[in-house]
């Protein structure tokens, strides 16, 4: 079977607890995967009616069970947020995917180079089932990155016992509206550079090295903050601008805003770090930011590997529209999730 | 031992058993029967829900009652009988927009009737309490393409779930005001919270 022909169905009827529908943030790995799955199967895109917003998947051979299904129809239209639209357009006739499915009919199908959740009717015929899209699963390019015909061929060998499923990779970054939409779709010409990141693989994962603190001496509690107007698009260079204002921010928060849109933020400082360990940062926000632990950009939702101590800390934020909100959590090796506490905030105090 | 299994399994409530759907015009009230769900089916959801109200094969396993075989399109005419007006789901310009409501659960505790809000069932993480009292948003459902019926529609035709909890969700006939996208805000109240497939009644009417 020609690779480029091939869809490839990850069918799998799961007797454990396979993600349901909310979105699977936690490190999910592929062995996961195959181990609740009872079939795993292939298929091809067959027909993309992208008016009604519906395809069809046409298996072609089952890779871990047998699949209940010659044809897998897919419902797009009822999916949460942007991603009907943005899903739609990565359908292409003849594209290779992966899915798994279980007794419940809930199921994950992997396309291109990315995993949409869906359910189904248990109760359906198979030639009259229709499965439901709820939404990519925008934290599962840590579970597998690579293509559909990859991913099947990695599960062929797995089953054939000449592979080892990978670990997942924390370093993956959450799939965001921007990144998905700049994804090739199949069948175009991919430039493995300039792939969204969500999208690039990494080096096979070695041990990773938890980060060094700087430790600098004579903090004062709080961060250092810089505050901008203007209108952006994406987030400016804050260092080619002048700031309209500036001062130490008690926490991570708006508070120091002069107006309600157009406007941006920057602070810097340091935070610390109770014990070493994996730690995730969660930023809820409307419009643009980005997080960086000394100078390395912090994959949202993603783990980063800290030793304890006082790590440097720069967010930057930009607001374009009226009603902004900026609220940072984070979660770490012995606490849930949870709010970043101004105690674990300093800064330099200006000469 | 075994009839005493059977006299509990008969006080479950079955999808044959629940109460259909009622309009009281009258009273403008609409109701219709649904059991208590089975709490924490998957683990690693650490009992988060996304819903309150389901239908067989809707996302139950997140959610606290499921209806006995209800058409979803026959509710949206009920509510709209009583004199309800539907607004619109939440899209990418705007939050989700209807006429307010009011949801009771009714169900026999015992000997006795117990009527409470249906927030009162979902449990609240930010807060710690079980969720504030709230105008559910009639929203009326995303309407798209809905294969089942071949024909433009209400997607709640295909999703099967009545009730959200989040507005990312663009399909349930009725919304939570709270404006919130996805998140793991809301569990259910367990304490509340009937054991499963205890049959209850639910009372819809125009929130004052």
């Amino acid at each position: 079977m020609k690779t480029t022909a091939a869809l490839v169905l990850v069918v799998a009827l799961l007797a454990g607890p396979f993600p349901a529908a909310a979105y699977i943030e936690a490190l999910y790995p592929l062995q996961h995967f195959i181990a609740e799955s009872d079939v795993i199967a292939e298929g091809v895109i067959e027909k993309v009616d992208a008016k009604r917003s519906i395809a069809t998947v046409r298996i072609t051979r089952s890779i871990k069970g047998r699949s209940h299904y010659e044809v897998v129809r897919l419902n797009i239209g009822p999916g949460q947020e942007w991603h009907p639209e943005a899903v739609m357009a990565q359908l292409v006739p003849g594209a290779p995917a992966v899915m798994f499915y279980n007794a419940e009919r809930r199921a994950e199908i992997y396309v291109n180079r990315f995993f949409l959740q869906l359910s189904g009717d248990p109760t359906q015929a198979p030639e009259k089932a229709w499965w439901t899209f709820t939404h990519i699963e925008v934290y599962c390019n840590r579970t597998f990155n690579g293509t559909a015909e990859e991913l099947a061929k990695l599960l062929c060998d797995i089953e054939a016992g000449k592979a080892k499923p990978p670990p997942a990779d924390s370093r993956v970054p959450v799939i965001t509206k921007e990144a998905f939409r700049a994804l090739p779709v199949w069948g175009q010409a991919v430039d493995p550079q300039k792939l969204p990141a969500p999208f690039v693989r990494h080096d096979p994962v070695r041990a990773p090295k938890a980060r060094d603190p700087e430790n600098p001496t004579g903090l004062e509690k709080g961060l250092s903050f810089q505050y901008f107007e203007g209108t952006w698009e994406r987030l400016p260079d804050f260092d080619a601008l002048k700031p309209a204002a500036s001062g130490v921010a008690e926490q991570l928060d708006l508070s120091m805003r002069k107006r309600d849109q157009q406007y941006g933020l920057r602070f810097t400082g340091f935070i610390e770090i109770p014990r070493e360990g994996n730690y995730r940062f969660t930023i809820k926000s409307e419009d643009g930011f980005k997080l960086l632990i000394g100078t390395d950009e912090v994959a949202i939702g993603g783990d980063v590997l800290l030793k304890a101590g006082k790590h440097a800390i720069t967010l930057c934020y930009v607001q374009k529209s009226a009603d902004g909100s900026l609220e940072v959590l984070w979660e770490g090796p012995d606490f849930p999730k949870q709010k970043l506490p101004a105690a674990a905030l300093s800064h330099r105090p200006a000469q | 031992m075994l009839s005493a299994a059977l006299v509990a399994l008969a006080l479950l409530g079955t999808a044959q058993d629940l109460e259909g759907l009622k309009i009281d015009e009258k009273a403008g009230r609409v109701s219709f029967g649904a059991k208590a769900c089975k709490l924490d089916q998957h683990a690693q959801l650490k009992g988060a829900i996304e819903y309150v109200i389901t239908m067989p094969h809707g996302k139950s396993y997140e959610s606290c009652f499921e209806t006995g075989p209800l058409d979803p399109l026959k509710l949206h005419e009920a509510l709209q009988k009583i004199g309800l007006k539907p607004g619109h789901s939440a899209n990418e310009a705007k939050t989700a927009e209807g006429d307010g409501l009011k949801i009771s659960v009714e169900w026999k505790d015992g000997d006795k009737t117990r009527t409470e809000p249906i927030e009162s069932f979902v449990y609240d993480e930010e807060t710690k309490k079980p969720m504030e009292k709230v105008r559910w948003i009639y929203a009326g459902s995303k309407e798209g393409y809905v294969p089942e019926l071949d024909a433009m529609s209400l997607m709640v035709v295909s999703t099967k779930n009545i009730l959200g909890l989040y507005q990312g969700d663009p399909t349930p006939l009725i919304a939570n005001p709270a404006a919130i996208i996805v998140g793991h805000r809301y569990k259910a109240n367990k304490e509340l919270l009937p054991k499963e497939g205890t049959p209850v009644r639910i009372i819809i009417e125009a929130a004052k």
